[in-house]
């Protein structure tokens, strides 16, 4: 029972900062798509901006791994 | 059926039209002040590639390039997003549709009609109207069958066109187009924005008949001032009671004769929209964005034309 609960405590860690990953980066994404069209010379400026969401799901993945090994 | 063409889809996310937004309107002049006291204003223009440089004396390409703005924007939103902004679109294009009108009844059908409809957001039938129709009248009872928001179907337009001609037209397509807004439930952004340009059509009103007393003025509902204490205003000879409401609109103390109320009235609307921009929804942005794209293109024009008036005269009429 309790490897149950564990495993579905990694699920959620990982699963929740990956739908909030992905909406964020729905966003970012979008909205730096349209600076990009408009300005292409911030392109390096907004791969960063897009790739500091991907933070969350690497925290939620070291969560998890903390979780099940530890 | 309405007016306005439909550009169907989903458009683009709001996040991606706002960011393109905010790229654009880096490049709207801002400083007026600094660019009149240039010696030659229009040369000193900061370079943009959304507008383009006035032709020669000719002021067509500015209002081309504002119209081709417009049009772009109208088609990245969804349908959901044109259907809020429709009574902006919908004021504008009525001034675009009468622009056509008075080159028809001038006889200038040809390059110059169709270099102002190829943007516009009016729809197919009435753009046909408009280039194909056999008179006035005739095409104001085509546009009435499209104009959605006249309360008779638009069966009285041919008759006003031949009582009062296009102005009287004009005017009661506007004032029915704005009342119509103003009785309707809009985003509370767009909401504000037709109350103000409401008050601004009244307050001119207003000034008009304090300065030439040219009998009843007609007022339009669903402003921030009752239409019954505008009229009991246009009645007070002494004009003070004018003088308060106009205070009320403007914030402070006003005077029916200044003669530079529109810019001072456009200002007040400017700020407010400025203000609603900082929402985080979007709406107010869009609406700010293309309200100073107006104001721009409007300034430029008076720039053009105005170059022999004097630089204090110029500065005062900006917006």
């Amino acid at each position: 029972m309790e490897k149950v609960l564990l495993g579905f405590a990694a699920a959620l860690a990982v699963g929740l900062c990956a739908i909030a990953t992905g909406w964020a980066q729905s966003r970012i994404g979008s909205a730096g798509a349209g600076t990009l069209a408009e300005k292409p010379e911030l392109s390096g400026t907004i791969i960063i901006l897009l790739a500091i969401p991907e933070t969350m799901v690497i925290l939620g993945f070291v969560v998890a791994a903390m979780i099940l090994y530890l | 059926m309405g007016l306005l063409a439909e550009h169907g889809g989903s458009g683009v996310p709001l996040s991606y039209l706002l960011a393109r937004i905010m790229g654009r309107r880096a490049y709207l002049v801002t400083e007026w002040q600094r660019l009149l006291a240039t010696a030659d204003p229009l040369a000193s223009l900061p370079p943009s590639p959304y507008r383009q440089a006035p032709d020669g004396g000719a002021d067509e390409g500015l209002w081309g390039s504002l119209q081709q703005e417009l049009a772009w924007v109208h088609r990245q939103m969804g349908r959901s997003l044109q259907a809020i902004f429709e009574p902006f679109f919908l004021t504008l294009e009525l001034r675009t549709l009468f622009m056509a009108l008075r080159l028809r009844s001038r006889g200038e059908e040809g390059r110059t009609l169709g270099s102002l409809l190829r943007f516009s957001l009016l729809c197919a039938p009435v753009k046909r109207l408009l280039r194909e129709g056999d008179d006035l009248p005739a095409i104001m009872a085509g546009v009435g069958l499209h104009a959605a928001f006249l309360p008779d179907g638009g069966r009285a337009l041919p008759e006003i066109m031949r009582r009062q001609g296009m102005r009287g037209c004009e005017e009661h397509l506007v004032d029915a187009c704005l009342e119509h807004a103003a009785a309707n439930r809009l985003h509370p952004a767009v909401a504000a924005f037709v109350i103000r340009l409401i008050d601004m059509e009244n307050m001119v009103a207003l000034a008009k008949q304090v300065r030439w007393r040219m009998g009843e003025p007609g007022f339009v509902a669903g402003g921030s001032i009752g239409v019954a204490l505008l009229r009991e205003a246009a009645r007070d000879r002494e004009g003070r009671l004018a003088r308060r409401l106009m205070g009320r609109v403007l914030g402070g103390e006003a005077d029916p004769a200044a003669p530079e109320l529109v810019p001072l009235l456009a200002a007040r609307l400017a700020l407010a929209l400025r203000r609603q921009g900082r929402e985080p929804d979007g709406v107010g942005l869009i609406l700010d964005y293309l309200w100073r794209r107006l104001a721009e293109t409007r300034n430029l024009s008076l720039l053009l034309h105005g170059a022999d008036l004097e630089r204090e005269t110029l500065g005062r009429e900006l917006l």
